[in-house]
C-alpha cells in the first residue's frame, strides 16, 4: 500500500537513527516469524510467540536508540567530511557516464551565473564605489542651484559662474568647497597633434577629495587667480605612461595645450577621474580658462555659468544643515547683483551613487535594466538545468528505487540530488568567475563605453551575490527531481517492471517547458521592439548623408576669445584644394555651421511682414556654404538652385532656405524670387532655391530654419564691406565607399598641410550622431543575443524531454504500428503534444510581453510598447521552434520495429 | 537449564558467545541468535532484546563494526563483524572461560570420588 504524501514527508525528517533501528528489529521480527511459521504455528501465533521471545521491545528499542545516537556522535569531524568528499565523488563519477550533460548543465549554469555577476558587478561599480583615489566619499557633494526665473519658472542647474562659487567657499558647514569643469581640447601641432579631454579645477580641487598626486604637485592658490602668468598642469597617468614615456624628468617640461605652454608640475595617481565617471587626462587651475579655453574675465563674469561645484561636508553636520548653509550663502550673494532671487537655494546631492538631482543617471538605470535582463536569463537557466535534471532521476529511476529497497533513506537520497545540483552549481559558479577575469573589462567598456571604468577585482558584495547566486540555482534545480522522488513518481515505475504503457509528461516538466518558453517570449519581444526603435532612429532622415560625408575641423587656440584667427580662411581653403586631390574623394565644400556642432542664428526680415512666425527647432540659422555644398553633404535641392559658382561678391545677394522656413513663412504662396533680409542689412537677398530640411543635432531634432548664402558674399574681414564676417570654418569631405575608411588618410593629409597646423579632427557624420542611437542598439543587442540563447535552452529542453517520453513510449508505438499506423502518424502524435506545450507558452509568454512592452514604451524610439507585429512573430517563433524539437527526436525514432518492442516485453 | 524464554544471561556470557559466533564472518543479528542456539544444541535461548542491547554495546566499546547490507532472501539487515580489539576480546574471554570451566570441572569431577 502507498504511504500517503504526508507520511513520507514525515519519515524524511524523521532522525535515521530511530528509522535503522526500527528497520533492523523488523527484519529481526520478520526472520523469527517465519521460522515460527514454518514450524507449524498460524501467523498470529507465530506473531505472539516472537514476541514473547524477545523481551521487552520497548526498552530494548528506547536503549538501542541511544546506543545509535552516542555512536552517530561520536564520529569524528573528519570522518563527516570524508564522507562528503565521498559523496562529491560519486557525484561527479555518475556523470562521467554522460559528459555532455554535465558539461552542458555546467555551461548554462555558468551563463546564467555569469550574466548576473557581470551585471552586478556593473552596477556595484556605478552604485557602490567611490571614485578613485577619492578619501571618504560619503561625505562629499554636488551643488544645484536652484530658483525661479521670471523667464522659464523653477529650475536647477549644476553649474555656476565663478563670483557665485568664490561667495560660498567660506560656508563653515563645509570642510572645502571646489570647483570644476570639463573642456576637450588639443595637445600639440603638427602631425603629432592629439585630441585630450581636460579639467579645469580650482586650487583646493584635489586637497577637498584628499588625492595626492604620484609625482610633483597639486595646483597653489595664487594659479586660481585671474591674470597668473604661469599656470601648471596636471597630467593622468595614463597620459604620461602612453604619451610621455613615463619619463620621471617630466616636471617642468613645457607642453603644448590649445596653443598655450603649460608646464607640468604634477602627475595624478592611476585612474584618477575625478567625481565625474569620464576620462580626464589633463588637470589645469582655472586661471587657464584665460589662455583659450574660455573667455577672458571669466572670475567676474556673472553671465555665463560654467563651474561645477562640489563640496566636504564637514563632520557632524547634517546635510539638510549644510544645504541650509549654502542656500543662505548663494543668496546672499544674489542679492547683491541684479539677480536677486529669494527663493534660490542649493541643493546636495551625493557624488557616489550614479545619482543627478533627477534621479539615477542613465547609466545607472541602462545598467538596473541588463540587471534584470540578466536576472530573467538566470531563472531560464535554472529552469533548463531543471528540466534536464529531472529527466536524468527519471532515466535512473531504477537504480534509486533499488538504492531504496537496499536501504538508503530518503533523506540520504535527497542529499545526494541536492548534492548533485550543488556540485554542478558550484563548477559554474566557478567557470563564471574565472571567465569575469577576462570577459568583465571588455564587457563593460562595450556596454557603456563612455564611463571611465576602473579596474580591479570583483567587490566582495558581488562575490557574495556569486555565491547566493550558486546556492539558489542548486537549490532550484535540486528540488525539482527532489520533489518528483518525495512524490514517489520514480520509484512507481520499479513495480511495473519500467515497462508501463501507460505514460505522463510530468507536471513538473510541462510547468517548467512552458516557463521557459514564456520568458524566451517575453525576451524576443523586447528584442523584436528595440531592434524596430533602432530601425526607426537609423531609418530616420536626416537630410544629409550620414554614411559618405566627413567633417573636418582645424582646432585653432582660442587664447581667451572666441575670434577666429586670422589664417584660418587661407587654411581652410588650402585645406578644401588638398582634400579633392585625395583619391577617393568625390566632392568637398566649406560651410560655416556643422552638424552636432556650432549653429548661428541671425535674424531674418520679410519684407511687408511685421512678424514672422516661431519654429520650433529655433532658428532662423543662417550659414554660408561653398558651391558644391549641397551636393557633397547630401542635402537634396528640392526646388530651385543650389549655390554656384557664379554667385560672388559682385553679383546679386541670393540665398537657399530649408523647406520647413518655406513652409513657415510662405504657406500659401512661392517664396522662390522673393526678397528676404538678413541681419541688419538693408539690401534684399533674393530666395533662389528650397533645400531639404536637416536635423542639426541628432533623433530627438525638429527641422530648424535654415538660410544658405554663399561663401564667397561673406567674408572673414566684414570690415572690407563685403558682407558678413564669417563666424566658422567646417570642411566637409564626401567620399565615394564608406566614409569611415577615409577618416585617417584625410586627417593626416591635412594635418601635414603646414607643420605648425593645431590638432586637426576628421569625423563621419555617422559617429556625430551615433552616439545617440547607443541605447538603443545596446538593448537591441542584448535582447536579441539573451533571447536567442533563452530559446536555445528552452528548445533543448523541450527536445530532451520529447526525446525521452518517446523512447518511454516505445511499447505504445510498436503497438500502433503492428495496427497500421504509419510513421507519420506517430510523429503527428508527438509533435502535437509539444506543439501544445509551445502554445501555452507563446500565450503566456506574449501577454507577459504585452506587459513589458508597456512597460519600456517610454524608452523606445517612436515605437509603440504594444506591437502586433512583434508580439506574434515572438510567439510564433517558438511555436515553429518547438515543432521543430519534437518533430527530429519523434522522426529518429519513428520507426520502431513492432514485432521487436513487444517481443522484448 | 531448560527452555525458559525469561531465561537471563549474564551479560559476559551473552559477550562471548555473540564475539565467537561473529569469529567465522559477518552476521545479522538474528544469525547470530539461531547460532547461539544451534550450537548449543537448544540449551542456550536467546532473549532477543538481550542481543541487540549486546550487540549494540559491544559496537560502542569498538569489539564489533556494524554495516547495512541485504540478506540472503534480498531484505535490508544490520550486519556485524569483529574488530581487531574484538578479536583480542574474544581471545582473552575464550582464555578465562576455558580456565573457569576446567576448573569447575575438576572440582565437580573431585566431589564424586568416596572420602
Amino acid at each position: 500500500m502507498r504511504e500517503p504524501n504526508w507520511r513520507r514527508y514525515l519519515r524524511f525528517w524523521r532522525s535515521s537513527a530511530e528509522l535503522d533501528v526500527e528497520d533492523e528489529l523488523r527484519f529481526h521480527f520478520r526472520e523469527r516469524v517465519e521460522e515460527l511459521m514454518a514450524t507449524g504455528l498460524s501467523a498470529d501465533d507465530a506473531r505472539v510467540a516472537a514476541a514473547e521471545k524477545f523481551g521487552d521491545v520497548a526498552r530494548a528499542r528506547a536503549a538501542l536508540v541511544a546506543s545509535t545516537r552516542r555512536l552517530e556522535r561520536r564520529r569524528t569531524w573528519g570522518e563527516r567530511i570524508r564522507d562528503v568528499l565521498q559523496d562529491v565523488r560519486r557525484v561527479l563519477r555518475g556523470f562521467r557516464a554522460e559528459p555532455v550533460l554535465g558539461a552542458g548543465i555546467v555551461l548554462t549554469l555558468a551563463a546564467g551565473i555569469g550574466a548576473n555577476t557581470a551585471m552586478f558587478d556593473i552596477l556595484d561599480r556605478l552604485l557602490f564605489r567611490p571614485p578613485a583615489h577619492v578619501v571618504d566619499a560619503a561625505r562629499v557633494e554636488r551643488f544645484y542651484f536652484g530658483g525661479a526665473s521670471p523667464f522659464s519658472g523653477p529650475y536647477h542647474t549644476p553649474v555656476a559662474n565663478y563670483p557665485a562659487y568664490a561667495a560660498i567657499t567660506r560656508t563653515p558647514a563645509f570642510d572645502g568647497v571646489a570647483a570644476y569643469a570639463l573642456f576637450g581640447t588639443s595637445v600639440g601641432a603638427g602631425a603629432s597633434a592629439w585630441s585630450a579631454k581636460a579639467a579645469l579645477v580650482s586650487s583646493g580641487y584635489f586637497a577637498l577629495l584628499g588625492t595626492r598626486p604620484v609625482l610633483g604637485r597639486a595646483f597653489v592658490p595664487e594659479e586660481e587667480h585671474a591674470g597668473y602668468g604661469d599656470p601648471g598642469v596636471m597630467l593622468s597617468s595614463e597620459i604620461w605612461r602612453t604619451r610621455f614615456g613615463g619619463d620621471s624628468a617630466i616636471i617642468g617640461k613645457r607642453i603644448d595645450i590649445d596653443g598655450w605652454r603649460y608646464p607640468v608640475v604634477g602627475i595624478a595617481p592611476p585612474e584618477f577621474s575625478g567625481v565625474e565617471q569620464r576620462r580626464v587626462d589633463l588637470w589645469l587651475p582655472l586661471s587657464a580658462a584665460e589662455h583659450g579655453f574660455y573667455v577672458s574675465d571669466w572670475s567676474t563674469n556673472d553671465g555665463s555659468f560654467w563651474l561645477n561645484v562640489i563640496g566636504r561636508i564637514r563632520r557632524g553636520i547634517a546635510p539638510a544643515g549644510a544645504e541650509a548653509q549654502a542656500s543662505v550663502a548663494y543668496r546672499g550673494f544674489l542679492a547683491s547683483t541684479p539677480r536677486a532671487d529669494s527663493t534660490a537655494h542649493v541643493r546636495l546631492v551625493p557624488v557616489t551613487g550614479a545619482r543627478t538631482i533627477d534621479g539615477p543617471t542613465a547609466e545607472a538605470r541602462v545598467s538596473a535594466w541588463l540587471a534584470g535582463i540578466a536576472a530573467i536569463v538566470f531563472i531560464i537557466a535554472c529552469a533548463n538545468v531543471a528540466t534536464l535534471l529531472l529527466l536524468r532521476a527519471m532515466r535512473h529511476r531504477r537504480e534509486i528505487a533499488i538504492r531504496r529497497a537496499l536501504g538508503m533513506s530518503d533523506r540520504r537520497l535527497a542529499v545526494h540530488l541536492l548534492l548533485e545540483s550543488l556540485v554542478l552549481a558550484v563548477i559554474g559558479g566557478a567557470a563564471a568567475l574565472v571567465s569575469m577575469r577576462w570577459v568583465s573589462g571588455p564587457l563593460r567598456a562595450v556596454l557603456l563605453p563612455d564611463v571611465a571604468w576602473t579596474s580591479g577585482a570583483l567587490s566582495v558584495q558581488v562575490a557574495a551575490i556569486t555565491i547566493a547566486g550558486v546556492l539558489v540555482a542548486a537549490l532550484l534545480t535540486g528540488c525539482v527531481p527532489l520533489v518528483g522522488m518525495v512524490r514517489g513518481d520514480l520509484t512507481d515505475e520499479l513495480k511495473s517492471g519500467g515497462h508501463g504503457t501507460a505514460w505522463h509528461r510530468g507536471r513538473a516538466h510541462t510547468v517548467l517547458l512552458v516557463g521557459q518558453g514564456a520568458l524566451s517570449v517575453v525576451l524576443l519581444v523586447g528584442a523584436g521592439l528595440f531592434m524596430r526603435s533602432l530601425h526607426r532612429a537609423q531609418s530616420l532622415d536626416f537630410g544629409y548623408d550620414l554614411a559618405h560625408v566627413l567633417k573636418v575641423q582645424i582646432h585653432f587656440p582660442k587664447h581667451g576669445s572666441f575670434a577666429l584667427p586670422p589664417e584660418a580662411e587661407r587654411l581652410y581653403a588650402q585645406a578644401l584644394a588638398r582634400a579633392q586631390r585625395i583619391p577617393g574623394v568625390t566632392r568637398v565644400a566649406l560651410g560655416e555651421s556643422d552638424p552636432g556642432g556650432w549653429s548661428y542664428g541671425m535674424s531674418v526680415g520679410v519684407p511687408g511682414r511685421d512678424s514672422l512666425p516661431r519654429a520650433e527647432g529655433g532658428g532662423p540659422y543662417v550659414t554660408a556654404v561653398t558651391p558644391d555644398y549641397f551636393a557633397t553633404i547630401g542635402t537634396p535641392v528640392l526646388r530651385g538652385r543650389g549655390i554656384t559658382s557664379a554667385d560672388g561678391p559682385g553679383t546679386e545677394r541670393v540665398a537657399v532656405i530649408s523647406k520647413s522656413m518655406a513652409d513657415l513663412y510662405w504657406p500659401r504662396s512661392d517664396p522662390l524670387g522673393t526678397c528676404i533680409h538678413l541681419g541688419s542689412e538693408k539690401g534684399c537677398t533674393r530666395v533662389v532655391g528650397i533645400a531639404g530640411d536637416i536635423r542639426q543635432y541628432g533623433v530627438m531634432d525638429s527641422p530648424r530654419l535654415w538660410v544658405y548664402t554663399p561663401w564667397s558674399q561673406s567674408a572673414q574681414d566684414a570690415s572690407a564691406a563685403r558682407g558678413f564676417e564669417r563666424r566658422g570654418y567646417t570642411l566637409f569631405v564626401r567620399t565615394s565607399g564608406d566614409a569611415e575608411h577615409w577618416e585617417q588618410r584625410v586627417r593626416s593629409a591635412i594635418q601635414g598641410l603646414e607643420p605648425a597646423l593645431p590638432y586637426v579632427s576628421a569625423q563621419t557624420l555617422e559617429s556625430v550622431i551615433d552616439p545617440q542611437l547607443r541605447p538603443w542598439r545596446l538593448g537591441a543587442t542584448m535582447l536579441i543575443a539573451f533571447g536567442l540563447l533563452a530559446t536555445a535552452l528552452a528548445t533543448i529542453g523541450l527536445y530532451s524531454v520529447v526525446a525521452y517520453t518517446v523512447a518511454q513510449r516505445r511499447r505504445e508505438m510498436g503497438i500502433r504500428t503492428a495496427l497500421g499506423a504509419q510513421r507519420r502518424d506517430l510523429v503527428q502524435l508527438v509533435v502535437a503534444d509539444g506543439t501544445r506545450i509551445a502554445i501555452v507558452g507563446a500565450v503566456l509568454g506574449v501577454a507577459l510581453g504585452a506587459a513589458f512592452g508597456h512597460y519600456v514604451g517610454g524608452m523606445l524610439f517612436r515605437t509603440p510598447g504594444f506591437d502586433p507585429l512583434v508580439l506574434g512573430g515572438a510567439g510564433a517563433a517558438l511555436v515553429i521552434v518547438a515543432v521543430l524539437a519534437s518533430a527530429v527526436p519523434a522522426w529518429r525514432a519513428g520507426h520502431v520495429d513492432a514485432a521487436a518492442v513487444l517481443k522484448t516485453d | 537449564m531448560s527452555r525458559q524464554p525469561e531465561r537471563d544471561f549474564l551479560q559476559g556470557t551473552l559477550d562471548v558467545l555473540v564475539l565467537q559466533g561473529l569469529a567465522w564472518g559477518p552476521k545479522h543479528g538474528y544469525a547470530v541468535a539461531r547460532w547461539i542456539e544451534e550450537m548449543s544444541k537448544g540449551t542456550f535461548q536467546v532473549v532477543d532484546g538481550a542481543l541487540y542491547t549486546a550487540l549494540h554495546r559491544m559496537e560502542e566499546r569498538g569489539w564489533i563494526d556494524a554495516e547495512w547490507g541485504t540478506s540472503d532472501r534480498g531484505r535490508r539487515a544490520r550486519f556485524y563483524r569483529l574488530t581487531a580489539a574484538g578479536r583480542r576480546q574474544l581471545r582473552a574471554e575464550r582464555e578465562s572461560w576455558t580456565g573457569y570451566v576446567a576448573a569447575f570441572a575438576r572440582v565437580l569431577n573431585a566431589t564424586t570420588e568416596p572420602a
